[in-house]
């Protein structure tokens, strides 16, 4: 068992953020994370072993994170890698598991800043080797400076698919084309939200500017339908969609790549904070659940914080603030920080995450995924990756009478595995909620349960006492 | 293998090492986790689906999806995009 004043859970830019404000302002900070180096994935970093030759180019992300990495270190935060939280049997004790075993973790106050993953789309051979997600894609090139593949197609929407096209391409991959539904204005319409945020308008500009001029096609209002292959990707196709992004027959381009990535828009990653008891709201415009929160950002479990894009994707910045905010003010309810200073603090990040606000909205909006999207499945596509459950098997659980994602998961294993639903729960909504005819909210969530993770064996369990 | 995606020339990884997938020798480099070395080295199916036997390779990269995992050194349900590789790991893509 280990004592500390406050647990952050998640080394990105909310909990480094978090963390840093907690130390500065007195109390014991523990942050926890089961990456090997602090970062999170917009901030990652190479592992200690890789030494940069040239400061490669476009490595603002990477300096950011170090600086941040740096402030908390400074400020007296205490890391420990390699560690995954995995349940929370009571209320301020986090159970844990790292390369020494299981350990409780005993916290008078809990900042959950544990991200976001990416929402894939199930499609016809999705599950090959050689397809990724776009984050994981970015992941692999940032934090191993590996190419997914040598002829890449990317499919999805959202800023991190255009950011993700554009960093492979400068790394060297051949992207064969970028696929997104969405209409071609749908990044033009952001423009106007980032006004006064000129650092991203330029990220944004430079990106698309570079893609142009490396040749990479943009493909707007077009799908990745199906992904071909026997034991790995070798093609994949793509179609014009229409305004519902259903494909339009006879429109289909088949590319021959090795290595595939979509993702449409990522989904806050809810798990642990349900595992602590947190009570969750749905954003029908971001189409996700995400952990209800005061102003804050305490959960609906006092004393439990949750920052950052697992309470609602908004990016790095935002992030950081709220994480400034939640770590200034754990620190307060503990008695240290307070006051003038602490009302001050927290009106100039408030402010901070209000301008950005827009962003967030513009880029919900610009993006909204249409129902077209969750059709481009056929009845023997695997949906639940984990328990091999097909669209087909699916099907018979609707005709048996399953009409909520939990009952779903209890027909089929739909969601049961591994990944606890991180990867299917989401498209499986989806679809649930246009065979039912119901909105995707009444589908509703799977039932929480611990392990978060299934990292902890029982010999481990048992061994610890 | 000629098609393997390649690693990137901008940085120097760690030392060449050596391990074992289903009795394979792979080389490394220190600082790699085990999926990132087996995909370098053209290996990009990493078990099999134990229902229909599908092959399975890295998706998510980031320790959320779980369909990485391997047999590492005795144990079983490994993620291997977060586990950095060690000279003379064994490592299988089924447990044995």
């Amino acid at each position: 068992m280990r004592r500390t004043e406050l647990l952050v859970v998640g080394a990105g830019p909310a909990g480094l953020a978090a963390a840093a404000e907690g130390a500065r302002a007195g109390i014991r900070v523990l942050v926890i994370d089961e990456n090997l180096q602090p970062g999170g994935q917009i901030y990652r970093q190479t592992p200690p072993e890789f030494r940069f030759v040239p400061p490669p180019r476009r490595t603002d992300d990477f300096r950011k994170g170090r600086a941040l990495i740096a402030e908390a270190l400074a400020a007296g935060v205490e890391l420990r890698l390699g560690c995954t939280a995995w349940a929370s049997f009571e209320p301020g004790i986090m159970d844990v598991i790292d390369a020494a075993g299981p350990d409780r973790i005993h916290a008078q106050r809990t900042i959950l800043a544990i991200g976001a993953c990416d929402r894939p789309a199930p499609v016809p051979g999705w599950t090959l080797p050689g397809v990724f997600t776009v984050g994981g894609a970015q992941a692999l090139l940032k934090g191993q400076r590996i190419l997914p593949g040598r002829r890449v197609l990317l499919g999805g929407v959202g800023p991190l698919l255009l950011v993700v096209a554009s960093q492979l391409s400068d790394a060297g991959a051949d992207v064969v084309a970028v696929a997104e539904p969405a209409p071609w204005w749908a990044g033009a319409a952001i423009l106007p939200a980032l006004a006064r945020e000129w650092p991203l308008l330029r990220d944004g500009i430079r990106y698309r500017a570079g893609l142009a001029w490396q040749g990479v096609p943009w493909l707007s209002r077009t799908a990745v339908t199906r992904i071909d292959g026997n034991d790995r990707v070798t093609g994949a196709v793509v179609a014009r969609v229409d305004r519902d992004w259903r494909p339009v027959a006879g429109s289909e381009r088949r590319f021959e790549v090795d290595a595939v990535a979509i993702g449409y828009g990522l989904l806050p990653s809810i798990d642990l904070p349900r595992i602590c008891g947190c009570a969750l709201e749905y954003d029908v415009v971001a189409r996700a659940w995400s952990p209800a929160r005061n102003d804050v950002f305490e959960s609906t479990v006092p004393g439990v914080f949750v920052v950052g894009d697992g309470a609602g994707v908004a990016g790095a910045i935002v992030a950081m603030e709220e994480g400034r905010i939640a770590g200034l003010t754990a620190a307060q309810q503990l008695g240290r920080s307070g006051g003038t200073e602490y009302d001050r603090r927290v009106a100039l990040h408030r402010r901070r995450i209000a301008a950005l606000e827009r962003f967030r909205l513009a880029v919900n909006r610009a993006y909204a995924l249409r129902s077209g999207l969750f059709e481009l499945a056929d009845s023997r596509t695997v949906a639940c990756r984990c328990e091999e459950v097909t669209f087909d098997d699916l099907e018979q659980a609707v005709l048996d009478g399953a009409d909520t994602l939990a009952v779903l998961k209890s027909f089929t294993r739909c969601g049961m595995g591994p990944c606890q639903g991180r990867m299917c729960a989401a498209a499986t909504t989806e679809w649930l909620a246009a065979r039912t005819g119901r909105d995707p909210e009444s589908i509703g969530v799977l039932p929480a349960a611990p392990p978060a993770k299934p990292v902890v064996t029982l010999d481990a369990l048992a061994s610890s006492g | 293998m000629p098609d393997a995606p390649p690693r990137l020339a901008d940085l120097q990884r760690g030392p060449r090492i050596h391990f074992t997938c289903d009795g394979q020798t792979i080389v490394a480099y220190g600082g790699e986790t085990i999926a990132v070395a087996l995909l370098a080295a053209g290996h990009r199916t990493l078990r099999v689906a134990p229902r229909t036997g599908a092959p399975r390779g890295l998706f998510c990269a980031m320790g959320v999806c779980f369909d990485c995992v391997m047999h590492v050194e005795g144990q079983a349900g490994v993620r291997t995009c977060l586990t950095p590789v060690q000279d003379g790991m064994v490592v299988r893509s089924r447990t044995p």
